[in-house]
């Protein structure tokens, strides 16, 4: 399975690539609600070759789903290259056909993209030409169908987008150290009205404008993205146009850090099928204003942006102390304090196809972070990180589409994580967690979480082997049958390109967020075998 | 910088002619089916609803099942099938959600059609296209595509239930109106309208939810009956007749003014349905 390091580096090019494969045997286990899996086995496998030799690349990808693993869409089942594209790049000039990814600006109206541990895979099955003309102009235009599991969309999407430096337009900025990029894009999708009651837009355009400054110590991108009327099943066959508005502003200097992001979202879920559901075929991205946390507990109720309508801020701030203050010494205390809060618009339907929205923040908070970590070494030997989450989530809007089912929840989880050197290349980490919970709504209480705890210990032989076991229990479960041990215990092994990882465990019914974009995992028991290589 | 200029026309000029905005209304007068003519028997449509009482976007499903009728009339046949995930019951005592609407034979159609797994609701219109799913939104343009073709099959119904209430009768008359090459079966359901019980509706648990074409048995086995297994010629005639023991049911008993018995033939190989008739059970 493992594939031996094959670098042919001769005048007839060279190949590179990787493979991946995630098994999981599912064992029974109805306490936790796990659902039963005939096959008992399944597994998600991958492997990716790219040839290069000078200006031409070209590359597929095979993907195997013996059945796709609990959490991952059923419509994956099956076998074969959903992706293969041929490139020639040259220096005016950059032609892919076939299967590319690719992103206008952040992504307002078109991003295309791969993300395995969610499971989203949206690229396009057609033709790209990249100019780069000179003056400072960069142009792209794209055509083609979207990638829906094994076939591709039912539309035609078409695409363009050009990007200027305008430093390099104007003698008197070219030595400037502020650097202004102004850019524009279109997308337009092209879907037959084969409904017999509405009159539908066949070609739904979008279109942004974006503008970036940066500077030694600091950076200012704005963008503002227009969709025409677009009805569809998320927005409810709404005929309103669609818009959006991001600004996210940094400013950093010695030791400091800040962040302050602004987006509001009215009606821009832009997918390649007017009758998509979940995250399959989006079209374009909207880049979340919310804290991607990484410890377990922490990162239980994760955010995911409300792509019909949402408004929020973020801020967010790192500070490491001077060395020659109390906090600061050899090893200085670094803070990291992140603020987000997001609201709905409010909405008045003035038809039955039409609304109109205000641009202020909504009645309802759909979410809010309030975290703090503190990073500190203690000595070459002891490190550590400690950190507070404090959250409400609306998990009605973020899981029941609305469905008033448990209200607003608060947690508060505060987390402690040290490792410890032990011998030359041996470290040992600890992590504990605990987290309150409080829900709103008790419509059915048989939804209630309770109160979390969890410890993980983790031991690491640099550079190979790594094991660890790992606790979370729901000890304030409300019922008794309920307050579960989801245990896990792991063994890796790592050499240069591969990497084994066996695990047994439970794993608890959760969601999984990559950049705003979410997917559940359900509850499951049993072992996972994990092997990847890369040559 | 003329270059430029020229450039950013270009893609202004690709702007506007890659979109369409529709003025109002929105709404199209939809014409119903074209079947003047009376030398001929058209096809009607087999419309299987994949739901849930748990679901809560399933009554816009039903809603555009009652456009459909509004417009097609007996032209198209719906059935609930109250099957997967959001059909289950609740154990806990605090949920409303208790009756069990599901039936072995719609369980059956939903793991082998794959509906619920992709999610709900969702459903087949004549399990054309090798039974591909539609959604709700798409029905209706699926079903005028599918309308005023030509039938091979004329199908006749009679139901009845005996006096004691105990066994429902149904006979069933197949006509064939073309020589035939394929292998066909018969299928033949029991469906309830009026049912009345708790519908979760956005979120909202609706108690006195009207649930209609709900399936509720199959006369002659999930899948049906061969009915034509070599080659038929034109104007065969396929009588069967099917009994039905009426299932006890307290909570929601099998009323005769709200039973229909549904027939339908479909291709053994592909699926797909031919010609369906419906009849109000005698």
């Amino acid at each position: 399975m493992i594939f031996s390091e094959s670098n042919s580096q001769t005048g007839l090019g060279s190949f590179s690539g990787n493979f991946e494969i995630n098994n999981q045997y599912y064992l029974k286990d109805s306490i936790i609600g796990a659902s039963n899996v005939p096959e008992k086995l399944r597994s998600n496998g991958f492997f990716n070759l790219n040839y290069v030799n000078g200006n031409i690349s070209a590359g597929i990808r095979y993907e195997n789903y013996a059945q796709p693993l609990l959490g991952y869409d059923a419509r994956f089942a099956g076998s074969g290259i959903p992706y293969r594209f041929a490139r020639y790049s040259g220096d005016l000039i950059d032609i892919t056909a076939g299967n590319f990814y690719e992103q206008f600006g952040s992504g307002m109206v078109f991003r295309s993209y791969e993300d395995r541990q969610l499971g989203f895979d949206n690229s396009i099955d057609g033709a790209r030409i990249k100019l780069t003309p000179g003056y400072g102009l960069s142009l792209t235009g794209i055509i083609g169908r979207m990638r829906n599991f094994w076939a591709t969309s039912e539309s035609l999407l078409r695409g363009v987008d050009a990007n200027l430096e305008i430093n390099s337009l104007f003698e008197s900025l070219k030595e400037s150290d502020v650097i202004f990029n102004l850019g524009g894009s279109f997308m337009s999708k092209y879907q037959a009205d084969k409904d017999p009651l509405l009159k539908l837009p066949e070609n739904v355009g979008a279109g942004s404008v974006r503008l970036g400054i940066s500077g030694e110590s600091f950076n200012i991108n704005g963008e503002y993205a227009y969709k025409a009327n677009d009805p569809s099943y998320t927005n409810l066959n709404s005929y309103n146009s669609g818009n959006g508005l991001l600004i996210q502003t940094s400013y950093f200097t010695d030791g400091l850090g800040i962040n302050l992001n602004f987006h509001r979202i009215d009606n821009m879920d832009f997918r390649a099928e007017r009758n998509a559901i979940g995250t399959v075929l989006n079209i374009n991205y909207l880049p979340p204003i919310t804290k991607q946390h990484t410890y377990g507990l922490t990162a239980m109720y994760p955010y995911s942006t409300q792509l019909n309508g949402e408004i929020g801020v973020q801020m967010e701030v790192n500070y490491t102390f001077p060395k020659s203050t109390f906090m600061g010494g050899k090893y200085p205390w670094q803070f990291t304090l992140n603020f987000s809060n997001l609201n709905s618009i409010d909405t008045v339907h003035t038809s039955k196809y039409l609304y109109d929205s205000e641009f202020g923040f909504g009645k309802k908070t759909f979410f809010q972070d309030i975290s703090l970590y503190a990073y500190k070494k203690f000595s070459p030997d002891v490190k550590s990180n400690f950190g507070f989450v404090y959250q409400k989530y609306d998990r009605d809007i973020a899981e029941k589409g609305g469905a008033p089912t448990f209200g607003m929840v608060t947690v508060m989880t505060a987390v402690a994580d040290m490792t410890f050197k032990v011998a030359n290349r041996q470290s040992l980490r600890a992590e504990l967690q605990h987290m309150f919970y409080d829900q709103e709504l008790e419509v059915h209480p048989e939804y209630s979480n309770g109160n979390w705890a969890s410890a993980l210990l983790e031991y690491t032989i640099a550079p190979n082997w790594f094991f660890s076991v790992m606790d979370e229990y729901n000890y304030g479960n409300e019922f008794d049958e309920k307050k579960l041990h989801y245990y896990t215990a792991s063994l890796g092994y790592i050499h240069s390109g591969t990497r084994v990882q066996l695990s047994y465990g439970r794993q608890r019914e959760g969601i999984l967020c990559v950049g705003g974009v979410c997917r559940l995992v359900p509850s499951s028991n049993g072992f996972n075998f994990n092997i990847s290589t890369s040559f | 910088m003329k270059k430029i200029n020229i450039i950013i026309s270009l893609i202004a000029l690709f702007w506007m002619v890659s979109c369409d905005v529709i003025d109002q209304p929105f709404e199209e007068k939809i014409e119903g089916p074209d079947t003047t003519k009376t030398d001929v028997v058209y096809k009607k449509i087999l419309l299987e609803d994949y739901t849930g009482f748990n679901c809560p976007n399933c009554p816009r499903a039903a809603e555009v099942i009652h456009t459909i009728l509004n417009t097609y009339n007996d032209n198209v046949i719906p059935v609930a099938i109250h099957a997967g995930y959001f059909a289950k019951p609740k154990t806990q005592a605090s949920s409303p959600y208790k009756y069990d609407f599901r039936t072995t034979v719609g369980d059956e159609w939903d793991t082998y059609f794959g509906i619920s797994a992709v999610g709900n609701p969702n459903g087949l219109v004549n399990r054309i296209n090798s039974h591909k799913i539609y959604s709700f939104q798409e029905w209706l343009a699926q079903i005028s595509e599918n309308l005023s073709k030509i039938s091979d099959f004329k199908i006749k119904l009679r139901a009845t239930m005996n006096d004691a209430k105990s066994k429902i009768n149904s006979e069933i008359e197949v006509t064939t109106l073309n020589n035939l090459t394929a292998n066909y079966k018969l299928n033949v359901i029991l469906i309830q309208d009026n049912i009345v019980d708790y519908q979760n509706n956005e979120g909202v648990d609706v108690a006195d939810y009207v649930h209609n074409h709900v399936l509720r048995a199959t006369f002659n086995g999930n899948w049906g009956e061969d009915i034509i297994t070599s080659p038929a010629a034109k104007n065969t005639k396929i009588v069967k007749e099917y009994n039905l023991e009426v299932k006890k049911d307290d909570k929601h008993p099998w009323l005769k003014e709200n039973l229909k018995v549904v027939a339908f033939i479909y291709d053994a190989q592909t699926y797909e349905v031919m010609q369906v008739e419906e009849i109000k059970v005698n």
